[in-house]
């Protein structure tokens, strides 16, 4: 057990200090329809394919951000053997339930589709999700609506890491993002919020979860792992469940234990870095 | 003055002082981190040690980290409440810079070890540390650190509330 932990050590120290392998990258479009809005940035290192796959699915409210805020992550996971895949998807109004999630079962379906191009396994692609991602991720792996995608229809993903992510959309109904993505108020669209809520929609046969989320996150509560998991668990599926003490939203520990760093992720903690490695390791073995 | 010719004359120094204080903001994150302060003789410089231990996560995992840290900081004693009566207090603006080590041990709640983990960062920026009485210190910092793993770049806001002993 020592000689593991110091194996995984100098593993990281070697990472830390640009050991790491090269690695490619190149974007494609997977909804030619909407053009730079469903870009997907796909990144790999050098050696033998297939591989298993993360997609990587970023946050922003559902009103913004961009695939960018996960390439770090992406870079790190491409680094340990994965093929990995930020992607893009329409946000704001265009994005507004159920079309970013419809985006999102695009994009995985375009890399399942073009496995065998993008040196990936299609049966071993594994969705990974921050925030509004993180429910995107979610209720892809729990709903299972057949959008029309360019590529035609695709696969459930192996397995979901949903960081930081609400799972339950009535009880963040009061949270003017929410309401945007729901295109109304949950007085006007009640049923369409519990569709939307990935914790609604769970039944046995699910893809394995790992749930990560920091116990002080003032945004998105971490009652809504804590309910996903024992969801998931009742209905005979397979959850784990990682808290973060101290860990916000974007406010979280830093490298010192009396700093906290902002504009940093529950998945940028080294907690969270080795549960996702072992979960990973375990679903796409 | 070269670094190594200000640590000599730190480490020399009869009027050098040394504080010790506990930082009540790790309390809130689950740990604990006692920080030993020490001060040149003129009071414009101080050199910190950090030891700090948390339990760092819950649910269905257990762990724990133990961080070092180094830090260098420059005094300017301007400002309100920037003295203090205990000897070797130093208040007011401050410029630092941290150097820090942190090791981190990650289990199944049945014991089993999911792994471990050694990284380091680094971090630079400005603080006002106010010293409201003989026994208490307030030192709001704002700086950028640099997370040698993750290779990112953040904001790091801080708050201590130190205890002096």
């Amino acid at each position: 057990m020592r000689s593991r932990a110091l194996w995984l050590s100098v593993l990281s120290l070697g990472w830390a200090s640009g050991c790491g392998p090269s690695l490619t990258h190149e974007t494609h479009v997977y909804d030619s329809r909407f053009g730079a809005k469903t870009e997907l940035e796909v990144f790999r290192a050098e050696g033998a394919l297939p591989r298993p796959a993360v997609m990587l699915v970023h946050g922003g409210g559902w009103r913004e951000g961009s695939r960018s805020q996960l390439t770090g992550l992406a870079r790190r996971l491409a680094a340990q053997g994965y093929v990995t895949a930020t992607i893009d998807y329409r946000v704001g109004s265009q994005g507004a339930y159920p079309a970013a999630v419809h985006d999102c079962r695009c994009a995985l379906s375009y890399l399942q589709n073009h496995a065998e191009t993008l040196g990936l396994d299609a049966t071993r692609v594994v969705l990974l999700g921050y925030s509004a991602g993180g429910h995107l991720a979610s209720l892809v792996a729990t709903s299972s609506p057949v959008p029309d995608c360019a590529e035609g229809p695709g696969s459930r993903p192996v397995a979901v890491i949903a960081a930081a992510a609400p799972q339950n959309l009535t009880a963040l109904s009061w949270a003017s993002d929410v309401q945007q993505f729901m295109s109304g108020p949950i007085e006007a669209q009640g049923a369409r919020y519990t569709e939307a809520s990935p914790v609604a929609q769970v039944h046995p046969n699910q893809p394995p979860f790992l749930l990560i989320h920091g116990d002080a996150d003032a945004y998105v509560p971490a009652s809504h792992a804590i309910e996903m998991r024992e969801a998931l668990l009742a209905a005979g599926n397979d959850a784990q469940l990682l808290l973060l003490r101290g860990g916000g939203h974007v406010i979280n520990p830093a490298v010192s234990a009396d700093q906290l760093s902002y504009e940093s992720y529950v998945t940028d903690s080294d907690e969270a870095w080795l549960a996702m490695n072992k979960f990973l390791a375990g679903v796409t073995r | 003055m070269s670094l190594a010719a200000l640590l000599l004359s730190l480490l020399s120094s009869a009027e050098a002082r040394t504080s010790v204080s506990l930082q009540v903001a790790p309390l809130l994150a689950g740990g604990v981190t006692v920080q030993a302060e020490h001060s040149t003789e003129s009071l414009r410089w101080s050199f910190a040690t950090s030891l700090g231990a948390r339990a760092s996560a819950a649910g269905d995992y257990r762990g724990s980290n133990v961080s070092l840290a180094f830090e260098v900081r420059r005094w300017w004693h301007v400002g309100p409440l920037s003295s203090a009566p205990l000897p070797g207090r130093v208040g007011g603006a401050l410029l630092w810079a941290r150097a820090e080590a942190v090791w981190v041990r990650l289990e199944h709640l049945d014991g089993s070890p999911v792994g471990a983990s050694l990284r380091g960062g680094g971090s630079i920026g400005l603080g006002y540390r106010l010293l409201p009485g003989w026994r208490f210190e307030l030192t709001p910092v704002l700086g950028v650190g640099f997370d040698f793993s993750t290779h990112r770049l953040s904001a790091v806001p801080g708050l201590t509330v130190g205890v002096v002993f």
